[in-house]
């Protein structure tokens, strides 16, 4: 993997690390929802929870459709596939390293 | 629910020179990256890689446990962007064996990751196709 997908997917792990947004996204796992409907399992705001929502879309965890006024929104998972390329990535990297080193034991040690 | 990236590998060479080998910032240097390695306990340092497009080649580091020829623990955060790191340790485990030296690498820090993914199976109300598709999607990325 390169290295900006690796930086997004930093993202990705601040964007579900926050427990309200992990709430949101399991309320999103089971149906669409607007911003309303989320607000309502929530003790805070309205606009608290847009703010969460809207970190939850620039990572594309959620899609957002408009429909009339309001605004639905739902899951995408599909990010979450970046973790497995980041621990492939390192997988190979550590497999590399580790012949290195048994390359460096046997001629210069 | 597991993983972590858990490597194990058997030199023909004794401990002390595969200790050496872990904890000797210009050997260090020689097979993994440049650093300025210390082995004490809360020693900060850094490894340094060339810097690529979206990443300064720079991992952050700070040794947690030393154990001679044992084990060496240290935290590993690299990738920056607007800041934000990627927490992770990485572990190395030194056993004498017949012949050789036995190391087990482990580089951990996705608990946080796997939290999620195992509350979100454990508690979410997985329904029709959103839940085939994140099961899928967890089962691909086997944690």
């Amino acid at each position: 993997m390169d290295r900006r997908s690796s930086g997004e997917l930093h993202d990705v792990f601040s964007a579900v690390s926050d427990p309200t947004r992990r709430e949101i996204l399991r309320l999103l796992s089971d149906k669409k929802m607007s911003v309303s409907e989320i607000t309502s399992h929530f003790p805070i705001t309205r606009t608290a929870v847009s703010k969460h929502l809207n970190l939850l879309k620039e990572v594309d965890l959620v899609k957002e459709q408009k429909s009339g006024r309001e605004r639905i929104y739902s899951l995408d998972p599909e990010p979450l596939k970046e973790i497995k390329d980041w621990l492939n990535y390192y997988e190979q990297f550590w497999i590399h390293k580790l012949n290195k080193l048994g390359e460096h034991l046997r001629r210069n040690l | 629910m597991k993983r972590d990236i858990k490597l194990e590998i058997f030199y023909d060479e004794p401990i002390e020179k595969v200790w050496k080998a872990l904890t000797d910032s210009d050997e260090l240097a020689k097979w993994l990256m440049k650093n300025d390695f210390k082995p004490e306990v809360g020693h900060r340092f850094q490894f340094r890689a060339k810097p690529q497009p979206g990443w300064d080649g720079i991992v952050d580091c700070e040794v947690l446990e030393i154990v001679p020829l044992k084990s060496v623990v240290y935290t590993w955060s690299g990738g920056e962007k607007e800041g934000k790191k990627l927490h992770t340790t990485v572990h190395w485990t030194l056993e004498a064996v017949q012949g050789g030296t036995k190391v087990y690498l482990e580089h951990k820090g996705f608990a946080g990751m796997k939290g999620i993914l195992t509350s979100f199976m454990l508690e979410a109300g997985w329904k029709k196709m959103k839940k085939e598709k994140f099961l899928d999607v967890v089962r691909k990325i086997n944690l």
